[in-house]
């Protein structure tokens, strides 16, 4: 598995709260260390790249700090990952040998020109990030970047038929749809061949008096999912069968799980419920509390 | 469509080997099968709606239990997705030793399956033999983890336990007769004749179909389709340890049995590969109690196919919503696709050609409205009728 070096000041860590110690012994002090703020979005984004990469932290900290250092990446619960320590660029630079009999380097994230000459030594790709302004979405795209292919093919099928696209994750594409556009945001999936119909999720939001019904396709590590709100009261979604024939096991379980009718789907029986189960009673919405076991 | 020369194959729920039993409908036009339903629950427990009632600790004991075979897969499919929310990551020892156990628990399922679907075929000789090689590696998870089915290895941030030098050995003498004993059988299903009968040229799902309906894991890795998380979204240690995808193209009932053979052996390497490179460090890291607001999908490749779960989190200490997809629910289509066109006596090592979660020892079959046939009598058709 490859590595990516990653420089912790003013990419994953604001240290801003200590500037003015600078020059005083106190700026390196353990608890004022502890006191630096994660960055937003950094825990997520190396946390994205926890299960592809190593993670091997840089710093241009000395080594009084090194303990105060690597117990802050713990209590920030980041990824584990061993810690380099280079107070200035030729510090760092000449720490490449050690580096390079460890690890072999997909690419290196810094905040500084200087760090360029350290990556372009370790023969990867050099992410200079904007410091305190970090762009998690460059970092996906060069590191992250052939699963992100698929899920882009996926946004330009969806777009044209969906209310909203977000990317709710690394990998994860959410088209909200009314139920009108279900059945032709489907068939571009299919006529594209853009993965395989996964599951059917029902999420019962009964403040909203709506069910939402959340199609998951999946192509490789991309999933799109096509989310759907229908009225709890004679709740009705149209069925995808005549497109994907395999849905017809999960349109059955979401029907008798919250009640929904699944209009022109071919198969209306039971699925897991027994059949003496009361028509009426769907034990996926909120309102349907379990039993409480009865004693004897 | 008339319904005179029905044919039903009902599932008793009462059998202790039943995980997902399943009740199966062929209709039939004399030998031949034209069509086919499926019905399942005699076991359904209210899983999902129990996890909205219970914290995100107990969750993972109550999940892992969903399936006897893959209890792991449960466990640690929850447990990635658990983490993503909490935006943890579990240190890479335990992604090791998750991994690790995922692959002891392949070895055993298809090891199962190996002896099921020979059972099924008439040839108990194999059912047996596999059965026993099976109990090696039951051992081996049990000395492992103190189980030996519901491992619970898995905890929230990381795994439970560590493998130590005695244990690195036994699983390596363990593996090593294995994979003698795997490439016997290998030898045995493409060459014997009793098998050869019953699976070649049976049971096709062609390429086409097979993406049109969209079958996961040995399945579709049987009818050409390179689709496997391990490879395709990699999760644990598996972009550490990369996994070489076992394809076969012919389609059919052989093709299956190669596949999961064939994955045995991959599973052997991965595991000394594992032991050999473990990472050292801690086995777990620290996890809130309330997990942060969000919605996760989360998959990894069980024995069966991609098990996936959708977690939605409101911010609390329960979860607002947890789904399970099992690799079965996604092939039992494939069945009803390839049964029709076939002789009622393939039905048997269909059903079995796809590994569901099921036995099938209490199944009762009516033929014709009037005949009635215990699964263990359907059973004997086959076999009489391809002697």
């Amino acid at each position: 598995m490859k590595a990516v070096l990653v420089f912790i000041d003013g990419i994953i860590c604001d240290y801003r709260q200590r500037e003015h110690l600078s020059g005083t012994p106190d700026y390196i002090k353990r608890d004022v260390i502890l006191k630096d703020a994660p960055m937003p979005d950094s825990r997520r984004g190396l946390h994205e790249l926890a299960p592809r990469y190593n993670l091997v932290y840089m710093a241009a900290r000395p080594e009084e700090a090194r303990k105060a250092t690597e117990d802050w990446l713990a209590a920030m619960n980041y990824p584990q990952g061993p810690l380099f320590l280079g107070i200035t660029p030729a510090d760092r630079l000449a720490l490449a040998p050690a580096l390079l009999d460890q690890f072999e380097f997909e690419g290196g994230l810094g905040t500084h020109w200087e760090d360029n000459e350290l990556h372009l030594e370790l023969g990867c790709k050099s992410i200079i990030l904007k410091e305190f302004e970090v762009d998690w979405e460059i970092v996906r795209r060069y590191l992250l970047g052939q699963e992100h292919t698929a899920l882009h093919v996926a946004i330009d099928l969806l777009t044209p038929r969906a209310l909203k696209i977000t990317e709710p994750a690394v990998h994860r594409v959410d088209a909200y749809l009314d139920a009108g556009r279900l059945l032709p945001a489907v068939k571009s999936l299919h006529d594209a061949r853009w993965g395989y119909l996964s599951a059917i999720t029902g999420l019962d939001d009964v403040q909203a008096n709506e069910i939402e019904v959340l199609y998951h396709f999946c192509n490789r590590a991309a999933v799109a999912t096509l989310r759907v709100r229908i009225s709890r009261d004679k709740a009705a979604i149209p069925s995808i069968c005549s497109i994907k024939a395999g849905a017809t096991f999960f349109e059955r379980e979401l029907s008798e799980m919250f009640g929904i009718e699944v209009l022109g789907t071919p198969n209306t029986d039971r699925l897991f419920l027994p059949d003496e189960w009361p028509p009426d009673v769907h034990p996926l919405r909120k309102d349907y509390i379990v039993p409480e076991p009865v004693e004897n | 469509m008339t319904t005179l020369e029905k044919f039903i194959v009902p599932i008793g729920p009462q059998h202790p080997a039943l995980k997902e039993p399943g009740h199966f409908e062929f209709t039939v036009d004399g030998e031949t099968v034209t069509a086919a339903t499926v019905r399942l629950g005699y076991v359904h427990r209210g899983i999902e709606k129990a996890t909205e009632n219970r914290n995100w600790t107990q969750n993972l004991y109550l999940l892992e239990r969903i399936c006897g075979i893959c209890s792991h897969t449960h466990a640690l499919c929850y447990s990635l997705g658990v983490e993503a929310l909490a935006e943890v990551t579990a240190p890479p020892r335990a992604q090791a030793i998750r991994s690790l156990v995922a692959e002891l628990e392949r070895v055993h399922s298809h090891l199962l399956w190996l002896g099921v679907a020979a059972h099924e075929a008439g040839f108990d000789t194999l059912f047996m033999y596999s059965w026993r090689d099976r109990e090696t590696i039951m051992d081996v998870l049990e000395g492992l983890t103190g189980n030996r089915v519901n491992y619970s290895a898995n905890v929230l941030g990381g795994v439970k336990f560590d493998v130590d030098d005695k244990q690195t050995d036994t699983i390596r003498r363990g593996i090593d007769y294995l994979e003698e004993r795997t490439h016997h059988y290998l030898s045995v299903v493409t060459t014997d004749n009793t098998f050869v009968q019953r699976t070649r040229g049976v049971g096709t799902l062609p390429r086409e179909q097979a993406e049109d309906i969209g079958v996961i894991g040995p399945m579709a890795r049987a009818s050409g389709i390179a689709r496997d998380v391990r490879v395709d979204a990699p999760y644990a240690a598996y972009a550490q340890f990369p996994v070489n995808v076992i394809v076969e193209t012919a389609g059919d009932l052989e093709a299956r049995f190669v596949v999961r053979l064939k994955e045995l052996f991959e599973s052997y390497r991965l595991i000394r590969e594992i032991l050999e490179k473990m990472p050292t460090g801690d086995l777990t890291v620290r996890m809130p109690r309330k997990v942060k607001e969000g919605e996760t999908i989360s998959r990894v490749e069980a024995p069966r196919g991609e098990a996936f779960y959708f977690i939605k989190s409101n911010g609390g200490e329960k979860p607002e919503r947890v789904k399970v997809r099992t690799p079965s629910l996604c092939n039992f289509t494939s069945v009803i696709a390839t049964a029709p066109g076939h002789q009622l006596a393939d039905m048997p090592m269909i059903l079995a050609g796809i590994d569901p979660c099921f036995s099938c020892n209490d199944r009762m079959v009516v033929l014709n409205g009037e005949s009635l046939m215990t699964w263990e009598q359907l059973r004997q058709y086959g076999i009489e009728y391809y002697k």
